[in-house]
């Protein structure tokens, strides 16, 4: 069967997918058309609302007495958006007066109905609002989005918990944290830092050892979020117990205390150059004149990371003064070391 | 076999090419319409504040410069204010001709550097490597001339951050474009590569290296590409993301972890498609190295470049984006169809290879054989009616799709007028654009089946968006690993 010469199904079929198609084109069109018409009408009224509302927002967060006008409904998302805005650049007593101004307009009730009916934005927004009101009746609403499988949400949880009761809401993040791989540390650690630091201490001390080497190698980073002593306590464990090079990298990446020196020395030979690269650190920042024949030896290392490192802290001020740490690469007969030098010494002022 | 099976066969054959052909892009264009609603919760967290907690992995950004003096001074400046808590700059002078170096050293007080370089990929000799003062994660590397496959390759060398990202000298970032990209290597430590949604910047404004004002060219040449740049986008690789299939990461901008790219052997330098080529190999290597990985894609618009507005230069890019493309599919043709290949070499290369490597032979081939055959009577004005009315119908309801996939989340182009004028560039498209394109890209088939040597060519940029730069800004420095 051909459609060459004549009238024939394909032909026919042709002209009637050509005419759906033009059809749904157009159709296509005009719902575009009806969606930009609504969308240019919603954005013509938040700026008339944000006019509006703008010196009410500001004035509360400086702590004037504000009497804003009744909240329309097609005007709550606007209002949360800009109210969740301010806070978010605030810390402290301007944060009541915002939350007083909430108070005023209903904003616990808006933020709770969106949190059940709303989408994406509605219920970011709603978390994010019950979080900077911190009611205690709301965080086993919050703590709900905390197990979405949309990550967007549950950050938006984690922060607001948080804000809410920070002991509470650390050992809720902490209980889940292992199971939830595409939480990203980085915006997570925004949340945590407003949560109970001493009882993420407690918890990834208690941790440390049982954890798997890809798990302690993606949460060791929030090492970083703690205070000294705690700091040095679990960087030790880590030290003391994994054998994973990820792992010990990146505790090496938080040592501090001059009690680790020995361990440390110890995984300047460590057959892993990112340990040996942080190990050259880490002896940059707690060595002394004891460390500088390891600290010149890596200058030779075969890999260029620990060259550099080896000798950024020799650099440092604390093994000998430029002049002498230079003439000290000049005498060595590795020209990858003098060179590695070279470059460190044009990097850092004198 | 008569002559007449002959012409039966290759008729049922364009028809079967054809059906598959608007099936799949179809199908690209639901799953993008559901990717663009599952990434809704991602976009509006990113419209809110976020603080950077510092965690954030470091990105060294690799700018190749060739003879980009007038440009150079504006994207550098421009790439210093990025919002990001910690990259460095490493501009490369592939060997440029006329003053970029003089003008970076001007601009930003370079002085030379005793960098102790590593040689991790080949490239060309490195003539000096400079390091701004002012700017500490600011370094220039001049080398000499190799092309742009191998002044990405000495950048990478250089790089000393775990993530590169790769950008167009003349390309104008948004300003919280490497936060926004980023962001798929924090939600999935698999992910070795990422790329974003790139826009034209003609007709735009653009001061100080960013964009201030979104607005569509003035020449129709440039307006049917804007058309063009949102299919390929906003369906054609946002559809194949979720299969973990996508195929191009553009050139113009590119996140890459830098140890991938590194046992991957860096850029290629013997092939004018050398972004495609890239991600190709790196599915190729990766999936039949049965390691885990993600090629992930933003759908988010953070880049924009300029779009050829005349048909010279549309020749020469369309050309070497056939030969490139051919050079890809070639030099990674064992993915295809392998054991191990998954949705790659399943599904995203035979859909590259039909629909795109040899579209233009059959596109070009169908609509001859249609005006020959009406020509000499074989088929009736009807019939060929019918048949153009399905080919043009179908095209404009995926470019009209790609329009609503705009309206539903970014929503650029606002003024009424400028979606008139979008709707013009696509009817526009087909009435010879489309046929012109093919034509282009069958004569760098040919010349590619002749083995004929490709060239990069003269991209010349008007540049005519930027406007002069007046302030200053200052970036963060970089001292991680």
């Amino acid at each position: 069967m051909g459609f060459a010469s004549g009238p024939d199904p394909l032909v026919q079929a042709a002209l009637g997918a050509g005419l759906l198609s033009v059809a749904l084109t157009v159709g296509l069109a005009l719902q575009l058309l009806w969606m930009r018409r609504g969308r240019i009408r919603r954005e013509r009224r938040a700026e008339r609302f944000l006019e509006a509302w703008r010196p009410l927002v500001f004035g509360a967060a400086l702590g004037e007495e504000v009497s804003p006008p009744p909240l329309a409904a097609a005007d709550e998302t606007t209002f949360l958006l800009l109210w969740n805005q301010v806070q978010g650049g605030l810390r402290g007593p301007p944060r009541a007066g915002l939350n007083q101004l909430a108070r005023a307009v209903g904003g616990r009730a808006v933020a709770l109905r969106r949190l059940r009916d709303g989408d994406g934005l509605d219920r970011i927004l709603a978390l994010r609002t019950l979080g900077y009101l911190g009611k205690a009746a709301d965080f086993d609403r919050v703590l709900a989005f905390l197990d979405d499988r949309r990550t967007p949400l549950c950050l938006a949880a984690a922060r607001a918990l948080a804000h809410i009761d920070p002991a509470r809401a650390t050992d809720a993040i902490w209980a889940r944290i292992r199971s939830r791989p595409d939480w990203p540390l980085a915006q997570l650690a925004t949340a945590l830092e407003e949560a109970d630091t001493s009882r993420l201490a407690r918890a990834l001390a208690d941790s440390a050892r049982h954890l798997s080497a890809p798990e302690l190698h993606r949460l060791l980073p929030l090492v970083a979020l703690l205070d000294g002593p705690s700091r040095d306590a679990i960087v030790t464990t880590v030290l003391s117990s994994a054998a994973d090079p990820d792992a010990l990298a990146g505790a090496l990446r938080h040592v501090q205390g001059a009690a680790l020196l020995p361990r440390v020395a110890d995984l300047a030979r460590h057959p892993a150059w990112p340990v040996r690269t942080q190990a050259a650190a880490a002896l940059g920042r707690i060595g002394g004149p004891g460390e500088r024949p390891a600290l010149v030896r890596m200058l030779s290392d075969r890999e260029w990371w620990v060259r550099y490192r080896a000798a950024q802290a020799l650099l440092s001020g604390r093994f000998g003064g430029r002049a002498e740490i230079a003439a000290l690469a000049q005498g060595l007969g590795d020209r990858f070391a003098r060179d590695i030098v070279a470059h460190v010494l044009a990097e850092t002022p004198a | 076999m008569s002559g007449h099976d002959l012409l039966l066969l290759a008729q049922w054959g364009f028809l079967a090419w054809f059906v598959c052909l608007h099936v799949v892009y179809l199908v690209l264009d639901v799953v993008s319409i559901r990717v663009i609603g599952a990434s809704a919760e991602a976009r509006s967290a990113m419209a809110l504040p976020a603080a950077f907690s510092g965690l954030e992995p470091p990105i060294t950004v690799v700018v190749p410069a060739y003879n980009e003096e007038a440009t150079i001074a504006a994207s550098v400046w421009s790439m210093l204010q990025l919002e990001y808590p910690s990259f460095e700059i490493v501009v490369v002078n592939d060997g440029s001709r006329d003053g970029t170096l003089d003008v970076l050293i001007r601009e930003f007080g370079l002085q030379p550097f005793p960098e102790a370089y590593r040689i991790s990929v080949p490239s060309r000799p490195v003539r000096g490597i400079f390091r701004s003062p002012r700017f500490p994660n600011l370094r220039v590397i001049d080398k000499e001339n190799g092309g742009k496959a191998d002044a990405l390759n000495a950048g990478t060398n250089s790089a000393r951050c775990p993530l590169v990202c790769v950008v167009d000298a003349d390309s104008v970032l948004q300003r919280d474009s490497l936060r926004r990209v980023a962001r798929a290597f924090l939600e999935d430590p698999a992910t070795v590569a990422c790329g974003g949604t790139i826009r034209l910047a003609n007709g735009c404004r653009v001061s100080e290296g960013f964009l201030e004002k979104v607005d569509l060219p003035g020449s129709w040449l440039a307006r049917v590409q804007v058309v063009e740049y949102l299919r390929a986008f906003l369906f054609g690789r946002m559809g194949w993301s979720p299969m973990n299939a996508l195929l191009i990461i553009s050139g113009a901008f590119g996140l890459f972890r830098r140890q991938v790219l590194l046992d991957a052997g860096g850029y290629r330098t013997d092939t004018v498609g050398e972004d495609m080529e890239l991600v190709v190999r790196l599915h190729r290597t990766l999936r039949l190295g049965r390691q885990a990985y993600r090629i992930a894609f933003v759908p988010d618009p953070i880049c924009w470049t300029e779009a050829p507005e005349t048909l010279r230069l549309l020749r020469t890019q369309r050309m070497r984006w056939q030969r490139g493309l051919l050079e890809s599919l070639w030099a990674n043709r064992r993915l295809l169809f392998h054991p191990r290949g998954g949705a790659p070499g399943w599904l995203a290369f035979p859909a590259l290879l039909l629909f795109e490597a040899v579209a233009p032979l059959v596109e070009l081939f169908g609509w001859l054989g249609m005006a020959l055959a009406l020509a000499l009577g074989g088929i009736s004005w009807q019939v060929a009616g019918a048949f153009l009315l399905a080919a043009v119908g179908l095209a404009l309801l995926l470019s009209m799709s790609a329009l609503l996939l705009e309206e539903l989340s970014f929503h650029l182009y606002e003024r009424p007028g400028q979606m008139g004028v979008l709707l013009g560039a696509m009817l526009l498209e087909n009435l010879g654009y489309r046929q012109l394109t093919a034509w282009w890209r069958i004569q760098a088939l040919l010349l590619w089946l002749a083995r004929r040597p490709g060239r990069w060519g003269d991209m010349q940029r008007s540049g005519a968006w930027q406007a002069p730069r007046s302030g200053r800004g200052r970036g963060p420095s970089i001292n991680r690993r």
